[in-house]
């Protein structure tokens, strides 16, 4: 195992020699103990030793980086040097910058030792509650993890981030199966810091077990509507993604392909809708401590009561285009729920359809989306009904946050995220 | 020397085991120019050494970064005290997995590094050209990316050797506003196997295929939405190489059709029209090499084609040692790993609809009212078959003849229903070797196929 301070330290001087002028780097060591079953059984146990380096200078305004994982001598000076004739080689832009001095800080979180018995355990119960509760469940592969992960950070203005985390996590492939019929593959998937409880107790959890059965009685989607949207948490996380990327990130913003360019500040959603972007939220595990240019993160909103109120810009991009760094570069997204059961929500739906995973194409810089809607239900006269396929919906993203008409009181977190079940009015859903 | 880290080694295997040893260097290189601003510029290595080892069915495995005999020592022990945990906690065990004989598989490329500031220049070259040839653009893209893998391979049983895959690649993403001011955007890929300089001698031999991205961009512009429904289609070998990769090829690794994929009940079944041939290519495809040529894989096992459906009869599986042994069937070089540390997984490597013998003209010339969907921007699939690509270049096809272009789309249906509703092929191939396929794991593959007459549903708006 590699003595990280003492390489962090290697790299400094090789920064000095090489006259690589402002900087960022940072060395890492982990360790991940991985479990996997195939067909439901066990098949093989990882454990991998990790080291990373990563080193980014600016020279005379020039930007290179270099990242390798060996922390040997000769590796790191290539390294270095590479990186530093990478900016040499470069092109001069006044906005590459790093983080002014923030001090030197620590972060622990997580649990840090593995426990091997009771990942074996907990992975070998889950899999024989799926058998007893959902025999009809074929489980595809389940792979349970912990990782260990200690980083040095630095830049050359001081700073220095010494940060230890360990997480479990684990996620799991099945479809169900019944005689020649088999349904999509669904999955669930968390992060926890919690190996007592079983995790089969995991909120959502049966829920995907209970509606994968379901879709092995289901019907080709037929006709065309338009209608209301209900997205499950992760669902609407997913298309909230795309809108985020393709509205409010760095190269967007830059490039000035964002149709919400000019919209900070003003409504781009109903007024329902607020996206915190929260890695220090307890709910979310392992979430980012500081950016990659040497801020501390802190938590922030980019859309408050329906209102954009920050894009997600990192140093660089906020240089370029005159706005803000955000408070963090990370994508930890909160929304909290709303005031009415999910049940309510669909007793208001007079044509809508239930939609568990979107299998789409990229949807384009303008928001226009279509695509397929995975493990769904059809909505009629306020009641969930039969589990279709072959069903499509399309629509703009912009339109959709616009158009939230529901928002649940019941939310799921996967350690990642927060988020409750979204209706969506004026979406196009069409089958054969 | 790296080979002579693990040279030897081989006496330190377990008896009765399968065990593979494997040392590898993955390097990738990227520069990106964002509307002429370079916002990366870097490049990355990544090795180390790692052991799989197989006892009783079970199969340990472990890594470490460094690439020294030291390192393999410790990850042949920490790999073989993995599987008996298994070993010691689970009561059922496996029979052995057998491999096809032993040998070696000699040097396929040699991989040539390039220094950084060439891959800088070319970039900002080819952005150059854009920016002066092509002002009225919204916003241009040029990412040049490369990544190769290098291993040595040494298994108890199995083949041994040194193989390699280099890639490089230029990105170009092109931006325009339609006259209502909505941003449409198309991309192309050039480039392929090998090192920098097979690839790419001189910039302005890229400039053609840029102006044709160009071309395409602006009529793009002027585009409308497809309609939705079942409509008439005929797919570019771009979506066909899709289909063979996501809706079909992988429902037929046999991973899979342990989870349940619809391959499974259909084997030696008609699921496609007779005119529809699929093979998996290993390094040699219809004559000339491959995409991506894949020699040997990480298991040790030289790599044979799989052909996957002749005459529109699912013919088989592609496997591992493991689904070999469990399949009574022989492993024919899929299982492979990406980086050092991960183990291996079976996966595609050159998968393609094989031609037909009619034209693209006269396929087109066939279609009173429907689609020519050219080029896409990503796909999905899942055990059922049933798929999702998004196109984002096509044409609507009115009398025979092409109209006007379509605004970005999805299409989708379930491959085994509309695989028997192919009723004409292109005679040519087209191939695509640029992207990842996901599956745990990254891995460069190759896919194509002609272009294909056959009803899908669109779906617009």
């Amino acid at each position: 195992m590699a003595n990280i301070i003492l390489v962090s330290d290697v790299v400094r001087n090789l920064i000095e020699k090489y006259k690589g002028g402002k900087g960022v780097y940072s060395v890492s060591d982990s360790v991940l103990n991985e479990m996997n079953m195939e067909k439901g059984e066990f098949s093989l146990f990882r454990t991998l030793f990790e080291n990373g380096v990563s080193v980014t200078t600016y020279k005379d305004g020039k930007k290179g980086s270099t990242s390798v994982n060996s922390t040997d001598h000769a590796a790191l000076d290539k390294a270095v040097r590479e990186c530093v004739e990478s900016s040499e080689s470069g092109v001069y832009d006044a906005a590459y910058d790093i983080a002014p001095f923030a001090g030197k800080r620590s972060f622990r979180s997580g649990v840090t030792e593995f426990d091997r018995e009771k990942l074996f355990a907990r992975m070998k119960e889950l899999k024989e509650t799926i058998n007893r509760d959902y025999p009809e469940i074929v489980i595809s592969n389940i792979i349970g993890e912990h990782s260990r992960n200690h980083s040095i950070y630095r830049n050359t203005n001081g700073t220095e981030f010494d940060s230890l985390a360990g997480y479990y996590s684990l996620v799991a492939e099945f479809a169900a199966k019944r005689g020649d019929k088999v349904t999509s593959l669904n999955y669930f998937a968390f992060i926890t810091d919690d190996i007592e409880t079983p995790f089969i107790e995991r909120n959502g959890t049966r829920r995907v077990l209970e509606n994968c059965i379901k879709q092995l009685d289901l019907v080709p989607m037929d006709g065309k509507f338009v209608g209301t949207v209900v997205f499950t948490p992760s669902c609407f996380l997913e298309m909230l993604g795309s809108a985020l990327s393709n509205f409010v990130s760095g190269s967007v913003i830059m490039d000035g392909t964002s149709i919400w360019k000019d919209r900070l500040g003003t409504q781009v959603a109903s007024e329902c809708l607020t996206v915190g972007n929260s890695p220090l939220d307890s709910r979310i595990l392992g979430g980012q401590r500081f950016t990659g240019d040497g801020f501390v993160a802190e938590n922030y909103n980019i859309i408050e009561n329906g209102v954009l109120k920050s894009f997600m810009l990192d140093l660089y991009h906020a240089n370029k285009t005159g706005f803000s760094p955000s408070k963090n570069t990370a994508e930890s997204i909160i929304i909290e729920g709303g005031d009415r059961s999910l049940d309510d929500i669909v007793a208001g739906i007079e044509n809508g359809i239930l939609v568990d995973g979107f299998s789409g194409g990229e949807p384009s810089v303008n928001g226009d989306f279509s695509g397929v809607a995975k493990n769904s239900f059809l909505i009629k006269d306020g009641r969930i009904g039969c589990a279709v396929n072959e069903a499509m919906i399309s629509g703009n993203l912009a339109d959709m946050l616009m158009n939230i008409t529901g928002m649940s009181k019941e939310t799921e977190c996967n350690g990642g995220f927060v988020a409750p079940f979204v209706a969506c009015s004026g979406i196009t859903v069409s089958g054969k | 020397m790296l080979e002579n880290v693990i040279a030897g080694k081989e006496k330190l295997f377990a008896d009765g085991t399968h065990t593979e040893l494997r040392l590898q260097e993955n390097r990738s290189r990227r520069v990106v120019l964002v509307g002429g601003n370079l916002v990366a510029n870097g490049r990355s290595e990544e090795k180390g050494i790692s052991a799989r080892v197989c006892e009783n069915g079970f199969y340990g495995f472990s890594s470490k970064a460094e690439t020294t005999a030291g390192a393999a020592d410790e990850v042949l022990k920490a790999a073989t005290e993995n599987a008996r945990f298994f070993d010691s906690h689970v009561r059922e065990k496996k029979p052995p997995v057998k491999t096809v004989g032993m040998g070696t598989v000699p040097l396929n490329k040699e991989t040539v590094d390039t220094e950084q500031k060439t891959y800088v220049e070319f970039a900002r070259q080819i952005d150059a050209y854009i920016a002066e040839k092509y002002p009225a653009l919204a916003s241009r893209r040029v990412i040049l990316t490369t990544d190769s893998t290098e291993k040595y391979i040494l298994t108890s049983d199995g083949y041994s050797g040194h193989v390699t895959i280099p890639r490089h690649y230029v990105y170009v993403f092109l931006t325009a506003n339609t006259p209502s001011g909505a941003p449409v955007e198309l991309f192309k890929a050039l480039g392929g196997y090998g090192n920098f300089s097979d690839n790419f001698s001189d910039p302005s031999l890229c400039f053609p295929e840029i102006d044709g991205v160009y071309e395409d961009v602006m009529r793009k512009t002027e585009g409308i939405h497809a309609e939705a429904g079942l409509k008439t289609v005929v797919l570019g070998g771009d979506l066909s190489g899709m289909l063979a990769h996501e809706a079909v090829g992988h429902t037929v690794e046999a991973d899979l059709v342990n989870g349940g994929s619809v391959a499974g009940p259909n084997l030696g079944k008609v699921v496609a029209s007779p005119l529809v041939n699929m093979v998996d290519f290993a390094n040699t495809a219809l004559g000339v090499t491959a995409p991506l040529p894949v020699y040997l894989d990480d298991e040790g096992t030289p790599a044979e084609d799989v052909v996957l459906i002749k005459d529109g009869i699912l013919q088989g599986y592609m496997h591992n040692l493991e689904t070999a042994r469990q399949f009574g069937d022989r492993p024919r070089g899929n299982a492979r790993a990406w980086t050092y540390a991960d183990e291996p997984l079976i996966r595609m490597r050159n998968t393609a609809v094989l031609p037909g013998k009619d034209s693209l003209d006269d396929i087109i010339a066939s279609v009173d009212d429907g689609y020519y969907f050219i080029s896409t921007n990503n796909g999905q699939a899942d055990l059922t078959g049933e798929f999702m690509f998004g196109v984002c270049m096509g044409y609507e096809i009115k009398n025979g003849k092409l109209g006007r272009p379509i605004l970005d789309t999805t299409i989708t249906g379930i491959a085994f229903d509309m695989l028997k509703t192919v009723d004409m092929i292109s005679n040519e191939v087209h191939w695509s070797s640029s992207g990842f396929c996901g599956k745990k794991q990254p891995m460069p593959v190759g896919l194509g196929g002609p272009a294909l007459r056959c009803k899908i549903t669109v779906g617009g708006r």
